[in-house]
C-alpha cells in the first residue's frame, strides 16, 4: 500500500515536471497544431517535420467519445495555431471547447468536411473512421499542407515536399491493398466489433458485417451474434477479426461457436502498449492490417504483380 | 428458434446468468432487509477502481478487482464499527473514494478508456466458459454459507440485539454477507456490468418483498423473479435485438410493479 | 444462599457513556425464582444495566457473573431469555412468520439445535402453547396485534428453555388490557416454572402484583432488596418525594 502511494505521488511529480517542460521548448517560434487522434497526428507530424510541433488532444488510446479536457489541454488549445479534426461524428464536444476556451481557434482543418467539400464518394455521416480510407487520407494531407503553407508561407515549399513524399507514400499502400486483396477465398470480412472499418471495406470491395454500429460502447444483441454465427456456417467462413486494443470477449464466444479464427485489426487509434512503445507510424499499422486482411482472407493478389 | 436453443452462447449466458441470479437473490433480500440496498451499487465502484488498476497494471483486471472490492468491502465494516457515523456514510465514502480512485487512476494512465467501457454494461453474452464456471462456483459458495447460517441470519437480520444475546456471531455473520456480496457484485460487473448488478441485487428481493408473507418465500419467489429476470431478458434480446442486460433489468422492474399491483390487490403469498 | 441459586451477580459495576457516568458501583445478585422489578426514572440506567447483565455492553469497572461464571467466559446463551425494549417496534415489512420468529431463535444455538433437533417442531408449538398462541403458527408476524406479537417474543425466548428471563419495558405501546394479561403471563411463568425473571420499567404500578423483589435504581442503586419492605421503606420515600414517578395511581 505504502510503495503504491509513492509510486502514485513519483507519477504525479512526473506529469508537472513532464508539463513543465513541454512549457519551455515553446520558446521557439514553431507552428502549434492540435490534432484529436493518433492517425492525424501522424499524418500532420510528417507533414510539418522540424517546423511545427503537433499536440495531440486525446491520448492514444483513451476513450474519444467521452473525452475531458484536462488543464494542461486547455494551455495548449489556447496556444494553438491549427486543429486538424475528423469532425463532429468523432468529436462532438470540440465545439463546446472552443466555448470554454472563451475564443475560436485560428484555423480548423475538419476532415469530414474536407472531403465534403470534394464530393467524395461513399460519405457516411454517422461514421468518422475516415482515416481507414487511403484515399481520403491522401485528400486530407493535400489540405493541411495548403492550410501550413498560408499559415507558415517561409515553409511552403519545405511542407509540399515532405506532402509529395507522405502522399506518395499514402497512394503506394494504396495500390497495394488494391492488388493484394484480390482474389481472396472469400470477401466476408467480419468484425466482432464497431462499424470502424466500413470506409476501407467499401474501398477495397469487401463485404463489411460489424457486430455492433459505429459507437464502439454499446453491446450487441443476441440476434446479431446468432446471425452472425449462421453466416459463418453457410458461407464457411474462416476468420472473424477484432481490434487489437481491446480484449476481443465478442470473437473469443463466436470462435468457440464456429471454430473460426481470430485476426486483430489495428483502427489506428487505440493502439496496444508495445506499438506505442515501438512508436509505430500510422501506415505501418495499415500495412499490418493489410497483411492481417490478406492472411485472413486467403487473399492471392493480382497474378501479374507475383 | 432452434438454433438458439443449441448455440453456447445462449447456454452459457443462460447459466452463468441463473448463476448470478441465484446469489443475487437470495442475498439480496438480505440487504433489503437490513437497510443495505446500496451496498452493492458501493461495492461496484470500489470494484470500479479495481479494474481500473488492473488495466494499468496490465495484469487480470477481474481478480485485481476482486481483491480490491473485498478489501473495500472490509473497509466500509471498519469505518462503520470504528468511525462512529450514520446509518450509509461509511458506504459513502467508500464508493466515492472507489469512483474518484478509478477515475484518477484512467486519467493516468489514459490509454484504456474503451477496455474499461465493457465494464459499464458487462458482456452476458460473450463470456467463457471458465467465467460460468466461476458463476457456479460462486452461486454455490453463496448457497452453502446462506443454507449453513440461515436461522442465524434470519434472527440477526430481524432482530440483532436479541440475536446478539442469544450467542449468534453477528459480526462474523455481516462480514460473510458483506463479502459475498463484493465477490457477486465483481461477477456481475462481468455480466451486467457496474450500472445494472446494483438492479439485479435489490429489484427481485424488493419485489418479493411486496408479495411475499413469510421469510422462505420471501428467499423463493426473490430468487424465482431474478431466475425470470436473466431468462426472459435474454430471450427478449434475441427477438428485440436489444442489449441483454437492460433487458433483463428492464424484466426486473415489471416484475416489481407486477409485485406492487398485486400487493394492491391483495395478492399475496 | 446456596451458590447454585445465583443466577446473576453484578459485582461493582460502572458504566459510562462518553465519561458520562451512567451506572455507579452498582452491586445485585438475582437468584433463582426471583421476580425482580428494575425501577427508576428515565435516564436512570436502568437499560444500560439489562444490557450489561447480558453482554449487549461491557461494563467500566467492576465484574459480572452469570449462572457463576464470568460473563466473558459465558457461552450458554441458550439459559437466558432477553426481549429488548424495541422488539415489538420491529420493521413492519418484515416478512417473517411467526413459525419462523422462534425456529431462528431455537436453531441459531447449536447447543439448543441438536438437543432439539428430533422434536423441533413439537418444542415451537409448545413454547407458543405456554403464551396460547399455537394457532397463530403461520401467521406473518406483523398482521398480529401489539399484544400478540409480544407473546411471540416470549414464546421466542422460552423455546431454549431459558432459566431466567430478562425483559427490557416490554409492554411499550401495548394496550392496558393487553398488559395486564402479559403481566399474568409473567407471574404464572414464575410460579409455575420457577422461571427467574428481571424486569426494566418505569410504570411500577402494574406489575406491582407479581413481583417479590425490587431494585430502584438512579445511576446507583438506591434501593435492593424484598417487596413488602419496598414501600415503607424510608429510602424510597425519600427518592419519591424528589419528584420521581416511579408508581402510576391507576388502581
Amino acid at each position: 500500500m505504502k510503495k503504491n502511494k509513492v509510486l502514485f505521488f513519483a507519477l504525479l511529480l512526473f506529469l508537472f515536471l513532464a508539463s513543465s517542460q513541454l512549457a519551455r521548448t515553446e520558446q521557439q517560434p514553431k507552428l502549434k497544431i492540435i490534432t484529436t487522434i493518433y492517425p492525424l497526428t501522424e499524418l500532420v507530424q510528417n507533414i510539418t517535420g522540424d517546423r511545427g510541433e503537433v499536440f495531440q488532444l486525446i491520448p492514444t488510446g483513451a476513450e474519444v467519445h467521452n473525452f475531458q479536457l484536462r488543464p494542461s489541454d486547455v494551455a495548449q488549445l489556447r496556444q494553438a495555431d491549427l486543429l486538424v479534426a475528423v469532425g463532429p461524428a468523432l468529436e462532438p464536444w470540440l465545439p463546446k471547447i472552443e466555448t470554454a476556451l472563451g475564443r475560436k481557434i485560428k484555423q480548423k482543418i475538419y476532415f469530414f468536411d474536407e472531403l465534403k467539400k470534394v464530393g467524395f464518394p461513399g460519405l457516411v455521416e454517422q461514421d468518422p473512421h475516415l482515416w481507414l480510407d487511403l484515399k481520403a487520407d491522401d485528400l486530407l494531407v493535400k489540405a493541411v499542407v495548403n492550410q501550413l503553407a498560408e499559415l507558415d508561407p517561409k515553409g511552403r515549399l519545405y511542407y509540399s515536399e515532405r506532402g509529395q513524399k507522405l502522399r506518395a507514400k499514402i497512394s503506394n499502400l494504396d495500390r497495394e491493398f488494391q492488388e493484394q486483396l484480390a482474389n481472396c477465398r472469400s470477401n466476408i470480412f467480419i468484425v466482432a466489433g464497431h462499424q470502424a472499418f466500413g470506409y476501407l471495406a467499401r474501398r477495397y470491395h469487401l463485404q463489411l458485417v460489424s457486430l455492433v454500429g459505429a459507437n464502439p460502447e454499446s453491446r450487441p444483441g443476441l440476434k446479431k451474434i446468432q446471425e452472425i454465427i449462421e453466416l459463418i456456417k453457410k458461407e464457411q467462413v474462416k476468420a472473424i477479426f477484432y481490434e487489437s486494443s481491446v480484449t476481443p470477449y465478442y470473437a473469443r464466444a463466436i470462435a468457440q461457436e464456429t471454430g473460426i479464427e481470430l485476426y486483430p485489426l489495428s483502427t489506428g487509434v487505440h493502439l496496444r502498449p508495445e506499438e506505442i512503445k515501438n512508436k509505430i507510424g500510422f501506415l505501418q499499422l495499415m500495412k499490418q492490417n493489410l497483411e492481417t486482411l490478406k492472411k485472413a482472407l486467403g487473399c492471392s493478389g493480382r497474378k501479374d504483380r507475383q | 428458434m432452434t438454433e438458439l436453443l443449441t448455440s453456447g452462447i445462449f447456454l452459457r449466458a443462460l447459466l452463468a446468468g441463473l448463476f448470478l441470479a441465484l446469489a443475487c437473490g437470495l442475498l439480496g433480500v438480505f440487504l433489503v432487509l437490513r437497510k443495505e440496498a446500496m451496498i452493492g451499487h458501493g461495492l461496484a465502484h470500489v470494484a470500479f477502481s479495481g479494474l481500473a488498476l488492473g488495466f494499468i497494471l496490465n495484469f487480470m483486471p477481474l481478480a485485481i478487482s476482486l481483491v480490491v472490492c473485498l478489501l473495500g468491502a472490509i473497509l466500509i465494516l471498519e469505518i462503520r464499527e470504528h468511525g462512529s457515523l450514520y446509518g450509509d456514510t461509511a458506504l459513502g465514502i467508500i464508493s466515492s473514494a472507489g469512483l474518484a480512485l478509478g477515475i484518477l487512476l484512467v486519467s493516468l494512465k489514459r490509454g484504456f478508456g474503451v477496455e474499461l467501457m465493457s465494464f459499464l454494461f458487462g458482456d452476458i453474452l460473450a463470456i467463457s466458459s471458465g467465467e460460468v464456471w466461476f458463476s457456479g462456483v460462486l452461486a454455490l459458495v453463496v448457497v452453502i454459507l446462506l443454507k449453513i447460517n440461515y436461522q442465524a441470519l434470519i434472527f440477526m437480520t430481524f432482530d440483532r440485539e436479541t440475536a446478539l444475546v442469544s450467542g449468534v456471531r453477528v459480526k462474523r455473520l455481516e462480514r460473510m454477507l458483506v463479502l459475498l456480496t463484493a465477490m457477486t457484485v465483481v461477477l456481475g460487473l462481468k455480466l451486467v456490468g457496474i450500472l445494472l448488478v446494483t438492479a439485479l441485487l435489490v429489484i427481485p428481493a424488493s419485489a418479493s418483498l411486496q408479495v411475499a408473507q413469510s421469510f422462505k418465500k420471501t428467499l423463493l419467489i426473490s430468487t424465482l423473479f431474478s431466475f425470470v429476470s436473466i431468462i426472459s431478458g435474454i430471450f427478449l434480446s434475441y427477438w428485440l435485438d436489444t442489449p441483454a442486460a437492460a433487458m433483463i433489468v428492464f424484466v426486473a422492474l415489471l416484475l416489481f410493479v407486477g409485485a406492487l399491483i398485486s400487493k394492491k390487490k391483495k395478492l399475496i403469498f | 444462599m446456596n451458590a447454585q441459586d445465583e443466577v446473576i451477580r453484578v459485582k461493582e459495576v460502572s458504566f459510562y457513556y462518553h465519561s458520562i457516568p451512567a451506572l455507579e458501583n452498582i452491586n445485585l445478585s438475582i437468584t433463582r425464582g426471583d421476580f425482580l422489578a428494575i425501577i427508576g426514572p428515565n435516564g436512570s440506567g436502568k437499560t444500560t444495566l439489562l444490557k450489561l447483565m447480558v453482554g449487549l455492553l461491557k461494563p467500566a469497572s467492576g465484574q459480572i457473573f452469570l449462572f457463576g461464571q464470568e460473563i466473558e467466559k459465558f457461552r450458554d446463551w441458550h439459559r437466558i431469555g432477553y426481549i429488548q425494549q424495541k422488539a415489538i417496534n420491529f420493521d413492519p415489512h418484515f416478512p417473517i412468520s411467526v413459525e419462523e420468529v422462534i425456529t431462528c431463535s431455537l436453531n441459531s444455538n447449536p447447543k439448543v439445535r441438536n438437543k432439539f433437533k428430533s422434536k423441533q417442531k413439537k418444542r415451537i408449538i409448545e413454547s407458543l402453547a405456554l403464551v396460547d398462541l399455537e394457532n397463530l403458527l403461520d401467521r406473518p408476524i406483523n398482521a398480529l396485534s401489539g399484544g400478540q406479537q409480544q407473546r411471540v417474543f416470549i414464546a421466542r425466548a422460552l423455546v431454549t428453555e431459558p432459566e431466567i428471563l430478562l425483559l427490557d419495558e416490554p409492554t411499550t405501546g401495548v394496550d392496558l388490557k393487553a398488559q395486564e394479561e402479559f403481566y399474568d403471563l409473567l407471574g404464572r411463568l414464575n410460579k409455575e416454572f420457577r422461571l427467574t425473571i428481571v424486569l426494566v420499567t418505569h410504570d411500577f404500578g402494574i406489575v406491582n402484583r407479581h413481583v417479590n423483589k425490587v431494585a430502584c435504581l438512579n445511576q446507583r442503586l438506591v434501593y435492593h432488596g424484598q417487596h413488602e419492605e419496598f414501600c415503607s421503606s424510608s429510602v424510597v420515600q425519600e427518592f419519591l418525594k424528589g419528584g420521581h414517578h416511579l408508581v402510576s395511581h391507576r388502581h
